[in-house]
């Protein structure tokens, strides 16, 4: 069904690394590779859960997606253009229609300004308004998510953390993006605002049809707002797909013991909590073969050979593990 | 000729909109004095170094007018040491029989000027290099930074008294020599603090939309470390002040100038103690302490401002503290956790929250044995999430 669709976003083998300073000098250099090899696709109108434990590249894959973040190699496209090929300035117009909001509240918005000049920010960047447009764009946007016009002029420091998010919903929201980042929109605010922060993301995504990038640490939360989700561990697509057919039936060990994690007590639930053992490796220097050797509860002896590649197990589903695909593969060649 | 007129008419809109642009900034500049200003006047200690300065400044200004002698001209010049009287205030001088009161009120103008001038070229160097370097990085910052590290070490005061044994003894190898040396603690607080907003995600907004590099800078950078920078700009004029006194006081400043040191130093030479002078001895130092507690007061002011947790102590030692360049980095290492407590410039590093940090611990540092994938802190919050959501 999907595969008659046309992304909004399609990464192809996108691969980014960071140069690490040298402890000492004529080192050779290292690097780390915070995204590697990742092939996605995001479809209009749906919102994307993106997982994964903290540092294995989820924001630096949104970045790429946003094409703020330089990659190594791979393709990516926004509606049919490429962003990798793009210039500066073909790159800046594209970027109209993408925007962000962020973990932190507090430095997502500038202390100095007032809420008017915070909302109005892009306007003014991208220009052409007058005063009086923008002050009657900006007190809609504020009452849209749940504010009154009233609180133009108050400065940040006047607002709850999270009012605070909301302020910077309706900054990224002002030029009416298609698609839109958010950077663990919840995780940094108290837990009795995050349904409604998270309810206004659905009501204005209806509203608007904004195509969401969400990254979270919580499965619980991906699982009730997203449409499909990718797992990454250590910069690699452990598996990708259809929200409920990967709830349902999590393939890859690293999904099930991230499910156990999180569902340990559900009494429906059939798994055993899935413990891992050993330690988290250095992204300096990733294991060769599946990064998941070394932790993984279920490791084949050739796992440690070579990469799993990413195989669809069913439809809207896929998987890089030796364990599942590959044997399928063999059995159906 | 329709396209040449076409041509020039795109050229006046574009000159009017550059024009635009110079006036919104000018003004812009202005309401951020003005509302400094306000800020100060707030300030008990800020409003008694306002109006200070505001006196100096006016005598300064308008010294031809108030003085009743001009001390350089030769031919006003009355009988040598005379002492107080209505002709002469505060009497005449022993060496050259020039009129103190105006004497006093001239050296205004050379020490304000001097304290100025450089302080204001210090702070123009200090916040150029050091944005450049906190926002450009890579090898522009490595270089300043090296300069910086170099220029940190070699003592100023005895250098300009080598530079104007070289050079003559102008004021302009004063200020040259001073702001030299003096802009490398503004340059390293200043880089230190646009590090930390280069990175805050307001910044990383306004660049997704297409903010450029300029708009960067005047719009989120500069208007964070103006205050800092009013404040270093009082600070060093009142180190400047007292060390311009000093140099003149040595013969080592402008020798055709009339200043507040010179004063000083021919009182001295010339034994005004010895015949009872006092006041040709009391009158400079009076100014220079005018001007130096002045500066200070709003330099001060403004730090108590901007950091209401540096309240303890005030004195002369900061300033030259702040020449020594310790001491701005004092006042923002704390300014600094100041405000991360009010979280107004936490660092967008995500690996830096506590949920991150959380994380990765549990991940980097566990034992060999079991680990689960999320700490166990983490899940009941989660559940707690599932239930409200
Ligand atoms: N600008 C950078 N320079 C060097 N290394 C970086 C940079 N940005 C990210 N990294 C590294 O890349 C890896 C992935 O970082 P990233 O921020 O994408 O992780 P994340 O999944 O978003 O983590 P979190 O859940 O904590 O937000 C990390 O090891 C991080 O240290
Ligand atoms: S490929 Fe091997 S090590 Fe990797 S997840 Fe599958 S079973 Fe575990
Ligand atoms: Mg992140």
């Amino acid at each position: 069904m999907r595969k008659n669709e046309k992304p909004l976003i399609k990464l192809e083998n996108v691969s980014v690394s960071f140069p690490v300073k040298n402890d000492f000098p004529f080192q050779k250099k290292r690097y780390v590779r915070a995204v590697t090899d990742v092939s996605m696709e995001i479809y209009p109108g749906e919102t994307f859960g993106l997982v994964g434990e903290s540092g294995c590249g989820k924001s630096t894959l949104a970045n790429t997606t946003l094409g703020i973040q330089k990659v190594d190699s791979g393709k990516i496209f926004f509606e049919d253009q490429e962003l990798t090929a793009m210039d500066k300035k073909q790159l800046k117009a594209a970027r109209r229609s993408m925007q962000m909001i962020f973990q932190d509240p507090f430095s997502s918005l500038n202390p100095r300004f007032s809420v008017y000049e915070i909302i109005s920010e892009p306007l003014r960047i991208v220009g052409g308004y007058t005063r009086e447009q923008m002050r009657e764009l900006v007190g809609n946007m504020l009452q849209e998510v749940g504010l009154s016009a009233g609180d133009m002029d108050r400065f940040p420091s006047d607002f709850s953390g999270g009012q605070k998010q909301r302020i910077g919903i309706a900054r990224a929201l002002i030029l009416k993006p298609k698609y839109l980042v958010c950077d663990e929109p919840v995780s940094a605010l108290d837990v009795s605002v995050h349904a409604q922060i998270l309810n206004l993301l659905m009501d204005l995504q209806d509203k608007y049809h904004i195509t969401y990038l969400f990254i979270s640490h919580n499965l619980a939360v991906v699982k009730r707002i997203c449409s499909r989700v990718l797992v990454m561990y250590f910069g690699k697509v452990m598996e990708y797909g259809d929200v409920d057919k990967i709830f349902a039936n999590p393939v890859h060990p690293y999904t099930q013991a991230l499910m156990s994690a999180i569902f340990d007590t559900d009494i429906d639930h059939k798994h055993e909590r899935v413990r891992l053992k050993g330690e988290v490796p250095s992204p300096i220097n990733p294991p060769i073969g599946c990064r998941f050797c070394g932790r993984c509860p279920q490791e084949l002896d050739r796992c440690k050979e070579g990469d799993p590649p990413l195989l669809e197990i069913e439809e809207d589903h896929y998987v890089a593990c030796f364990r599942h695909g590959i044997v399928e593969a063999e059995t159906d060649g | 000729m329709k396209t040449i007129q076409g041509q020039d008419q795109e050229f006046a809109t574009k000159i009017l909109s550059v024009l635009k642009k110079i006036g919104i900034t000018c003004l812009r500049i202005l309401e951020g004095i003005w509302s400094f200003i306000k800020k100060l006047w707030k300030h008990k200690q800020g409003r008694v170094g306002l109006i200070i300065v505001a006196l100096l400044v006016f005598c300064a200004v308008f010294a031809p007018i108030i003085a009743p002698y001009n001390p350089y001209d030769v031919t006003q010049r009355a009988e040598k040491g005379l002492s107080p009287s209505w002709d002469h205030l505060l009497g005449t001088s022993i060496t050259t029989g020039q009129d103190i009161f105006s004497m006093l009120i001239y050296g205004a103008r050379s020490s304000l000027s001097i304290g100025l001038i450089t302080g204001l070229v210090i702070a123009v160097l200090g916040s150029l290099l050091g944005i450049a370097a906190g926002y450009i990085g890579g090898w522009v910052d490595t270089i300043i930074m090296r300069i910086v590290d170099i220029l940190l070490v070699i003592p100023t005061l005895p250098l300009v008294i080598v530079m104007t044994n070289v050079l003559g003894t102008s004021y302009a190898v004063i200020v040259l020599v001073f702001a030299a040396f003096g802009w490398t603690g503004l340059a390293r607080v200043i880089r230190s603090q646009v590090m930390l907003i280069k990175n805050a995600n307001y910044v990383k907004a306004a660049e997704l939309i297409g903010a450029s590099k300029w708009y960067i800078m005047w719009r989120h950078i500069l208007p964070a470390v103006s205050n800092l920078l009013i404040m270093s700009t009082a600070l060093t004029s009142a180190g400047i002040m007292v060390a311009e006194a000093g140099l003149s006081f040595l013969g080592l400043g402008n020798p055709e100038a009339v200043s507040w040191g010179k004063m000083l130093a021919d009182a001295q030479s010339s034994g005004a103690m010895l015949f009872g002078h006092w006041w040709s001895i009391l009158a400079p130092g009076i100014g220079i302490f005018l001007a130096v507690f002045s500066f200070m007061r709003i330099g001060l002011a403004m730090e108590e401002i901007l950091n209401p947790r540096m309240r303890k102590g005030s004195s002369m030692v900061k300033v030259f503290k702040h020449l020594n360049n310790k001491y701005l980095e004092e006042v923002f290492a704390s300014m600094d956790d100041g405000s991360k407590l009010k979280g107004e410039y936490a660092t967008c590093s995500i690996n830096e929250t506590p949920e991150g940090r959380e994380m990765l611990a549990c991940g980097e540092y566990a034992p060999s044995e079991e680990v689960a994938v999320t700490a166990n802190g983490e899940e009941s919050k989660r559940k707690e999430d599932d239930e409200s959501a």
